[in-house]
């Protein structure tokens, strides 16, 4: 699932482990989250939308 | 990570990768002496792996363990230094021949305890880990590690039933298992880097 969470992160200027912090799960976690080989849970999706401010649909997109 | 960076992390691997190796083999030999030296050497194979656990995290992943982790390293380390106690006291008791009458029951299950510790460790951890990326890479470990000590017994256990394998004590389960599990951890790791 493509996600733009990379961006989100650089406009904020954040590392990948001060969002890790923030969301509580580690570096890789986040790592494994911007590159799209791992899809979030519904409540971690949640807590990301939260964080940003902004809705799952404006983070996540479905590819299919 | 810049290019000049890579060979010096993949020296500092190999270093500490002969490091821990060195470790072990010295603690197998001191062991070798016997008496006292035998506990000593049984935990310095725990003190040995459980040191290159943790330098490898400090040197590698620059990131704090998380406390979930924490707890297991502590958790699995005791277990193993229980272990590693247990199982010498337990030998050189047999050796004596002191495990022949029923006091050879409990002589018997005490190394057991060492290695029930560490498996409990690992639930408790999958159980108090919050990062569900972590959690959901350990499940995918514990299960090929589970169809791979499946699959070796099954065909091991068959071997022996028509006489063309030795017999092996089902003990040998929890190293097999560790070693499928770390092969697995290593693939799962490869595939999210």
């Amino acid at each position: 699932m493509k996600n733009r969470l990379k961006v989100l992160r650089a406009e904020r200027d954040w590392s990948q482990a001060d969002l890790a912090d923030r969301l509580e799960v580690s570096r890789q976690t986040i790592n494994a989250l911007e590159t799209g080989k791992y899809d979030p849970s519904l409540p971690l999706a949640f807590k990301i939308a939260r964080l940003f401010e902004l809705s799952i649909e404006t983070i996540f997109q479905d590819e299919a | 990570m810049s290019e000049t960076v890579a060979p010096k992390s993949a020296l500092k691997k190999l270093g500490l990768f002969i490091a821990f190796a060195l470790s072990i083999a010295f603690s197998v030999w001191i062991a070798h002496f016997g008496g006292v030296w035998a506990y000593v050497g049984g935990l310095g194979t725990v003190a040995g792996s459980l040191s290159f656990a943790l330098l490898s995290n400090r040197l590698f992943r620059r990131e704090k363990i998380r406390s979930p982790m924490r707890r297991y390293l502590l958790r699995f380390g005791v277990s193993m230094s229980a272990y590693a106690i247990l199982l010498v006291a337990a030998v050189s008791l047999g050796q004596r021949g002191l495990a022949d009458g029923p006091w050879g029951y409990p002589i018997a299950l005490a190394p057991s305890v060492g290695v029930l510790g560490a498996i409990a460790s690992i639930g408790f951890y999958l159980a108090e880990e919050t990062d569900e990326f972590a959690r959901a890479n350990l499940t995918q470990s514990l299960l090929w590690a589970t169809a791979g000590t499946l699959s070796v017994a099954t065909v091991w256990g068959f071997l022996e039933t028509f006489g063309k394998a030795p017999h092996v004590l089902a003990w040998v389960a929890v190293p097999m298992f560790a070693v499928f599990m770390g092969l697995a951890q290593a693939v799962i790791a490869r595939r999210y880097r």
